[in-house]
């Protein structure tokens, strides 16, 4: 698999990256992401390094048991994943050639850049007819190292009908400037149902997660943004068939002045779907968290139920929340709710746990992973997946509450 | 709607009521003078000429004129609005004056009292009754301002725009554009440039304004548009009340409202404004109906309050988000809003609350109601500056549905940017309730009854702050608006 040598729009000079006069850019760090472009394809940019194979895997070690599909800049890397050989249920996957195919108009400027830039397409096939054996998670790892300019995967998951699976989508980057443009798409069939959870751990990001729910099925779709460094994750469910059940649930922890941005659209297409999102942020002193929510109910549809929440804790007179939970609705057998909060921990409660002896920075500690536990165990469907990730928001909590400290000791 | 027992009564009833639901179509036959369509520096020098108006006035009006030249209409509202030729309308008009400018009430044109007593505002009936000041405005011009010797013992100023200009400049040098300037959007610089006359109103520090104030707007022309300009100026401690009323002919071309309204509220004092709009909502084909485009927006300083209440029930296309920015510590901004679209009506509405000041707070209530093939928008702006220490938000914002092919969207926009704020914001959208409905009928109420009492529920938080005349009339013209929308 060799990259396509089809201009690149940061060649032709960006001329169609989108700007935060386009309302659904209107919050993301465009500027942070073209630093980060430019970091990685400009003159600025370092010793190209390609990265050993053993540095690559120790980037994995961490993450839970399961089967394991490794992309590498966008391309599949057998040789760090861990398939199941010859398993009747195990994933299946494929690499196609979809340069040729028709695909829809893509969304924006950063879509249309990853179909140029990679004419290959990862297909994998999950799903058991059981009710999803959690030994039988499927881990999809894409690891971006700056060695070949940004890194543009494109995935295309798919549950067959009946299926059920649990998919965890991670995203991590070697130590240098490094910049991924992803998309994933994937097709819920009819019945099925799926857990899929996208994890930002990486550089600087433009993901897009395109879930597409077919009759009956039921998705439920995480996103957690925890990385150190800024960018844009698009979220867009289509209920494509009559009774299908989403359910959307972010967590976004903004520490080391990063800015992330959540859009998460969801299209009613058809009658007696259901949707819920729970999108929450936790935003250090100079960093900032936004979330943009499209709830579309299309005309002619009946029985919609629809809810949209968004939870904001600002950690210091820096940090920085803006909120657009939007409701476009073109049918009234609705039933559709939003909500959107942005505040500080509360005193009365940290002042709880110090009239009972708990220092003012663990007091704070408490009621952060407090706030965050609640969206991490909507997150997680099981045991493993839990565990480990409370490890990594910990470890970002713990980050923010040092640096915090540390401020607070030069003031 | 009255107590008619049979079914075919209330069919037939509400087929008249349908078809000729717009009460306040009627053209007034009055002479007036209307300038030539088209938009140039002659145009913007004949209004200012008309008016009378010094040289650094005309220069605004210049400047915003030609800011206005190099910017294009905006195209983020949720709005569906044919392409309008600005080179097409006539920028002035005005009821002929016959003799002299009119002295008092008794002297204006018998044929104007009469239209404004179809209206039901009878200017002088209501100074007799109410006890409201009013200014009443046709086209663009200013016809007659009662009340006003009461009102300057107390040293309140209420007249037309224009005549501020003429007795009070340095008044309005000081404030006018301070709030909106002559370069804020596309709308407010055409107003800038071309605004006609409107209403001035000015509270001395420290004086509760004696009665409540109220502008009536209407449109009489053909081929017009209306551009009125209102500045009102509150200096400490001062409060004042101030109601806006608004309608026009039915025809079947569009004609453009534009108008510009400025509240300045200096430390600890107070301004409620209040608007039922009713402007000529266009036929059951969407044909006709007035383009509301307006700017409304209010500075509040230390502990000022300023408070918009609207009811909004007529115009082809609304676009208006009256502001406050919260610019002094403990200032307050509330914004209380019901609209009501129907047939092809469009509506992009909301508000936006800017904190600047410590312990700033702000209030949002909104109520949409979308029937027919409406399509009604609230868009509203929370905005916490980081300066804004212990400012608070709070917003409501409810859209009810009646009939499958109306539409209600909600889109809020809250920017945080200090966590010494609070700011909440929660929202519904959906039809009337089987189970409401049943308990109404199941108690002998038909269904437009029980509809209209349901939306009547549905708005009781807006109502109850609006003043009392005005929460008559808005419940009437609600349930006038809705009849024939439901079933």
């Amino acid at each position: 698999m060799t990259p396509p040598a089809t201009p690149t729009l940061v060649d032709r000079g960006r001329p169609d990256l989108p700007t935060n006069r386009d309302e659904d850019w209107r919050y993301a760090p465009l500027k942070a992401i073209v630093a980060a472009i430019d970091a990685t394809t400009g003159p600025m940019r370092g010793e190209a390094h390609t990265p050993a194979t053993d540095e690559l895997a120790a980037l994995l070690e961490d993450l839970p048991a399961g089967y394991r599909v490794v992309l590498v800049d966008g391309r599949y890397a057998p040789e760090l994943s861990a398939m199941a050989d010859g398993a009747a249920n195990g994933p299946a996957v494929d690499v196609v050639d979809t340069a040729a195919e028709d695909d829809p108009t893509p969304r924006d400027a950063f879509e249309l850049w990853n179909r140029t830039s990679n004419r290959h397409t990862v297909r994998v096939r999950v799903g058991d007819p059981g009710d999803g054996d959690p030994s039988r998670l499927v881990h999809l790892v894409h690891l971006t190292t700056a060695s070949d300019g940004p890194s543009h995967p494109r995935v295309e998951i798919e549950v067959p009908a009946d299926r059920r699976a649990t998919v965890v989508e991670t995203f991590r980057s070697l130590p240098d400037a490094a910049f991924t443009n992803a998309t994933t798409t994937l097709h819920v069939g009819t019945d099925a149902g799926i857990d899929h959870l996208v994890v930002l751990q990486g550089d600087s990001y433009v993901v897009r997660t395109v879930v597409i729910a077919e009759d009956r099925s039921r998705a439920t779709a995480g996103a957690v943004a925890i990385g150190h460094a800024s960018g844009h994750h698009r979220l867009d469910v289509e209920l494509a068939g009559p009774g299908a059940e989403v359910s959307l649930t972010g967590l976004t922890v903004a520490g080391h002045s990063t800015h992330h941005d959540t859009l998460a659209a969801v299209d009613h297409l058809t009658s007696h779907g259901t949707s819920r999102q729970l999108f929450a942020s936790i935003v250090a002193d100079g960093a900032r968290a936004s979330f943009t929510g499209q709830v579309v109910v299309a005309h002619g549809t009946v029985g919609t139920d629809a809810d949209q929440q968004n939870r904001n804790l600002l950690l210091g007179p820096g940090a920085r929340a803006d909120t657009r939970p939007w409701l476009e609705i073109h049918s009234d057998e609705v039933a559709c709710t939003h909500g959107a909060t942005v505040g500080r921990l509360d005193d009365d409660a940290v002042f709880y746990l110090r009239s009972r002896g708990i220092a003012d920075r663990t007091a704070r500690t408490m009621l952060m992973r407090a706030f965050a536990t609640t969206v991490v165990d909507q997150l997680a469907s099981n045991e493993a997946i839990r565990t480990w990730l409370e490890a990594a928001v910990d470890e970002v909590l713990d980050e923010i509450v040092v640096e915090a400290a540390s401020t607070e000791g030069r003031r | 709607m009255t107590d008619t027992t049979t079914e075919t009564d209330t069919t037939a009833q509400l087929d008249d009521l349908v078809g000729g639901e717009y009460r306040y179509g009627f053209v007034t036959d009055i002479d007036s003078e209307i300038v030539p369509v088209g938009l140039d520096e002659s145009v913007v020098r004949l209004i200012a000429s008309k008016n009378g108006e010094p040289d650094w006035l005309v220069e605004w009006r210049l400047g915003a004129l030609r800011h206005f030249l190099t910017l294009e209409a905006p195209t983020w509202p949720y709005l569906r609005i044919d392409p309008i030729d600005y080179q097409a309308i006539s920028y002035w008009a005005a009821p002929k004056a016959k003799g002299p400018a009119p002295e008092s009430l008794d002297d204006i044109d018998p044929k104007l009292r009469e239209m404004f007593d179809k209206l039901g505002i009878s200017v002088a009936e209501q100074e007799r009754l109410s006890g409201v000041a009013v200014d009443a405005i046709v086209d663009s011009v200013s016809v007659a301002t009662t009340f006003r010797e009461r009102l300057a013992e107390s040293g309140v100023i209420f007249c037309p725009f224009s005549e501020a200009v003429r007795e009070h400049p340095d008044l309005v040098r000081k404030y006018l554009g301070s709030v909106v300037g002559p370069r804020d959007n596309f709308y407010a610089a055409l107003n800038s440039a071309v605004f006609s006359d409107g209403s001035f109103c000015f509270v001395p520090a420290g004086v509760r304004c004696p009665m409540e104030l109220s502008t009536y707007f209407r449109i009489n022309s053909a081929g017009t548009g209306q551009f009125e300009r209102t500045l009102i100026i509150a200096e400490e401690g001062a409060s004042v009340s101030y109601l806006e009323g608004c309608s026009a002919p039915r025809r079947d071309e569009n004609q453009l409202h534009a108008a510009v309204v400025e509240l300045i509220a200096l430390d600890d004092s107070s301004i409620k404004y209040s608007t039922v709009q009713n402007w000529y909502p266009g036929d059951e084909n969407g044909k006709g109906g007035i383009y509301n485009f307006v700017t409304k927006r209010g500075r509040a300083g230390n502990r000022a309050r300023i408070s918009w209440t609207q009811v909004e029930t007529g115009s082809a296309i609304t676009w208006k988000y009256p502001s406050v920015i919260l610019q002094g510590d403990d200032a307050v901004g509330e914004f209380s809003s019901v609209a009501l679209t129907t047939n092809h009506q469009q509506a992009d509405t909301g508000t936006k609350m800017v904190h600047i000041g410590r312990n700033t707070t702000s209030s949002i209530v909104s109520k949409g109601i979308s029937a027919g093939h409406a399509q009604n928008t609230y868009r509203g702006q929370v905005k916490v500056m980081r300066s804004a220490v212990g400012a608070r938000n709070h917003t409501r914002c409810d859209s009810l549905l009646l009939g499958p092919d109306c539409g209600a969207h909600t889109f809020p926009y809250i920017e945080v940017g200090t966590d010494g704020a609070q700011v909440e914001h929660e929202a519904s959208t959906s039809r009337i309730g089987e189970d409401q409905l049943f308990y109404c009928r199941q108690r002998g109420l038909d269904e437009e009854d029980a509809t209209a009492m349901i939306v009547n529920g549905f708005c009781r938080d807006v109502f109850d702050d609006l003043p009392m005349e005005f929460a008559v009339e808005a419940n009437a013209l609600l349930r006038v608006s809705l009849e024939g929308a439901v079933g």
